[in-house]
């Protein structure tokens, strides 16, 4: 029964994972540098879940967080500092919309793992009421 | 020992097999909703109506040798092992998932049901524990208070 805890929250995790990389792409939607200085847009992340706790145990998690090789956007604005000679500035490709929808089913799956937990919590009640 | 002498009868034996048996699906039904977004995860169930059906041989069985435990026998998913405890099996779903193609097949509403009526079923055994404790209980003391 502990395990089935342990399960659970092995999702937790894992969703509350994903909506932090979510939350990263959105904060860094028109990032355009890179820390190290780099004129070049932030590529959009993402996690790939993998079954299993990664320790041998039963469960889910976090496989890797991957970056988007998708094209870059392009706006047109010569007076960007970071545009190119021709006027076009790179944008990350990050599409808000795609990322409100990944961070709606992430908290859907937060929540259904989150009554799971409470449901076993209920049947460990129930068996500490055996000894009562 | 002669407590377990007193103690023991069969249909306790089974209460305790049911809720054995509804933990290990409890872990199973976490670990399904747990991969919901895995891609190429399949989910894994345990039949419960296989489950009592196995029970109710197991007690008839038990009845007819006058014998002392009680084993589940018969079904690929589960069978009780050297110790007397439930040992499961799970088998993958078979249901075909037609709308995604990420490979999986978990139905949430499916599995949510299966949750509540798993729980629903661990509440009934240990309501029932219970009650055959409080009943050794009231013969020790020798009164019903």
């Amino acid at each position: 029964m502990i395990q089935a805890l342990d399960i659970s929250s092995s999702a937790l995790v894992a969703q509350r994972t994903r909506l932090d990389v979510i939350a990263g792409n959105m904060a860094n939607s028109e990032v355009t540098q890179q820390e190290d200085g780099r004129i070049e847009p932030y590529r959009r992340r993402f996690v790939t879940f993998m079954t299993g706790d990664g320790e041998g145990g039963p469960g889910v998690h976090v496989g890797a967080v991957e970056q988007d090789q998708a094209p870059f956007k392009l706006r047109y604005d010569p007076e960007h500092p970071h545009a190119d000679e021709s006027g076009y500035v790179q944008l990350p490709n990050v599409d808000l919309t795609m990322e409100y929808i990944d961070a709606l089913a992430a908290s859907r799956a937060y929540e259904a793992n989150a009554a799971m937990l409470d449901v076993t919590r209920g049947m460990m009640q129930q068996a500490i009421q055996l000894f009562a | 020992m002669w407590i377990e002498r007193l103690t023991y009868s069969p249909t306790t034996h089974a209460v305790e097999l049911a809720a054995q048996f509804a933990e290990q699906r409890q872990k199973l039904l976490a670990t399904n909703v747990a991969n919901i977004d895995t891609p190429n995860y399949v989910t894994r169930q345990l039949d419960p109506q296989a489950f009592q059906a196995s029970l109710k041989d197991a007690l008839e069985r038990s009845q007819e040798s006058s014998g002392r435990g009680l084993e589940l026998r018969g079904n690929a998913q589960f069978s009780t092992g050297a110790d007397g405890r439930v040992e499961v099996r799970p088998v993958e779903e078979p249901a075909e998932n037609v709308l995604f193609h990420d490979g999986t097949n978990v139905r949430l509403e499916q599995l949510l049901t299966d949750v509540s009526d798993n729980a629903l079923m661990y509440e009934l055994s240990t309501n029932l524990l219970r009650g055959r404790f409080t009943n050794l209980l009231q013969a020790i003391r020798g009164s019903v208070a």
